[in-house]
């Protein structure tokens, strides 16, 4: 049995070091598709190794039926974790999207959609204009950098809300998001990231353009 | 016939071998389980490829945070993973073919038909492996399809969210926007029409709504200052008679009261009309 304890160390030795490889690159799923790739090299080759020292044929036949089928099974095995990861992995991406962007347009809606309220309920003569009310209403959340705080702050770090304001007729706002990334990977965003979210609304007195453009 | 029993009691033998530390060693990993011993669980189930899903679910909930998987853990997963794999891939194989030949070599050598004691633990080994890691596949394979199936469902009634949403904000806009800007009063949908306590708008006649798999109806009463949205779904709800606010029946139904008036803005005061139906339904 001297070459087949050869075989199994340097096969060990050859899987481990596979992995371990791939597993550094952060390509563990990689690094279990050639692993099992060279556990049946291993299987086959030790399968060969010992052949002449079986002599029953139908023996031999039931060691390579165990075999093949622990190894067919652990390929199946294999692939539904890989579908599961990569399908969990998917999932929680788009469920932190969709928490993301509604929570974004209820944040929004609620300061855009009640300044549009306050703007159209004044009485005509002592009309003040839409960026005003704006400013009003955001108060101290409004930092001088332009940046406007969420009322709940737990929100301000999974986005960021830039303001502009044109003239006084025109609030624009800038949401990207900190975690969540957006369609497009090499979106430039507001702030100098890239592929994040990106959401844009503007408000005037005819209403609210809320559009998400990454 | 000497052979014949002889290889009758190699067979019972095994059979009985792998029941047996199968049983001890599923009620090994049970203990150690709730002690979290990964490295037993992956030595003993055969089956290390749950510990690389594992390690992914800590990654995927990690990103959702935000946040890095410490190193430490992310390698010692690792090392437990494919320590499993080896012994699961390896080992006990190896084992398995030495336990033949040597058991083969002995039987040659003596007059005696013993087994060698690497056969006993090679044999004992290889039907564990057998056993557990075709378990392991089978309630792979089941849980997987129900699984995403259930996901897929729940990302559908979240996406039927995100539209009633966007659509309540633009109908909270139109309501908030004087008439010579397109706006309309609380008064025109609500007027009593032809005696009918409902009145049912399609959404598309307010505001541009963009080709969806979803209705959306505005519905009001006549006699209250009362509008809500309804989303009718191409889904099956749970009532399979229900009534849906687009003519459809037995479909898939959610809706949301405006609050044109105050900072809520809306509300999904009748949560689901009709719940979407499941495999459980």
């Amino acid at each position: 049995m001297k070459k087949e304890y050869q075989i199994l160390l340097t096969n060990v030795v050859a899987c481990l070091v596979l992995y371990l490889v791939f597993a550094y690159l952060e390509l563990t799923f990689v690094g279990y598709g050639l692993a099992l790739a060279a556990a049946s090299v291993f299987l086959y080759t030790l399968m060969k190794a010992v052949r002449s020292k079986i002599s029953s044929k139908r023996e031999y036949k039931i060691m390579a039926g165990v075999m093949g089928y622990l190894f067919a099974v652990n390929l199946i095995f294999g692939g539904i974790q890989y579908m599961n990861a990569s399908n969990q992995h998917e999932t929680l991406e788009t469920i932190r999207e969709t928490i993301d962007t509604n929570i974004i347009a209820i944040d929004i809606h609620q300061d855009l959609l009640t300044t549009l309220k306050t703007y159209h309920e004044q009485e005509s003569g002592s009309q003040k204009s839409i960026v005003h009310i704006f400013e009003e209403r955001v108060g101290d959340r409004l930092g001088s950098d332009r940046v406007l705080k969420s009322k709940n702050a737990a929100k301000m770090e999974a986005y960021t809300i830039y303001t502009e304001m044109k003239g006084d007729t025109l609030v624009q706002l800038f949401t990207v998001t900190n975690i969540s990334k957006g369609e497009k990977e090499n979106f430039d965003n507001y702030n100098d990231q890239v592929g994040m979210i990106q959401i844009e609304a503007g408000l005037t007195e005819r209403g609210v353009d809320y559009e998400r453009v990454n | 016939m000497k052979e014949l029993i002889s290889a009758s009691w190699k067979n019972i033998t095994i059979i009985l071998l792998g029941i047996v530390a199968y049983i001890s060693s599923v009620a090994l990993v049970e203990y150690l389980l709730a002690a979290q011993f990964d490295f037993i669980l992956a030595m003993f189930s055969f089956a290390s490829g749950t510990l690389m899903s594992g390690l992914h679910s800590e990654l995927a909930i990690q990103g959702f945070s935000g946040e890095a998987l410490d190193s430490v853990r992310y390698w010692s997963l690792n090392l437990i993973f494919i320590t499993g794999f080896i012994f699961a891939l390896y080992i006990v194989p190896f084992l398995y073919t030495k336990g033949n030949v040597d058991t083969q070599n002995m039987q040659s050598d003596d007059e005696e038909r013993g087994f060698s004691l690497s056969w006993y633990a090679g044999s004992a080994f290889i039907v564990m492996a057998l056993v557990s890691i075709t378990m392991a596949t089978s309630v792979s394979i089941y849980h997987y399809n129900h699984k995403w199936k259930a996901a897929a469902q729940s990302a559908y009634v979240d996406e039927a969210r995100t539209e009633l949403s966007k659509a309540a904000f633009k109908m909270v806009e139109k309501l908030i926007l004087p008439k010579e800007y397109g706006g309309i009063s609380v008064s025109e949908l609500t007027a009593e029409n032809n005696g009918d306590m409902e009145n049912k708008f399609e959404l598309k006649e307010f505001v541009d709504v963009p080709e969806s798999e979803f209705d959306i109806s505005v519905v009001s009463d006549s006699d209250e200052a009362n509008i809500r949205l309804h989303l009718t779904g191409e889904q099956a709800g749970v009532i399979t008679d229900f009534e849906n606010a687009n003519g459809d029946k037995g479909k898939f139904e959610l809706a949301v009261e405006l609050h044109s008036e105050n900072e809520k803005l809306f509300a999904y005061s009748y949560d689901f009309e009709n719940a979407l139906k499941t495999d459980s339904d």
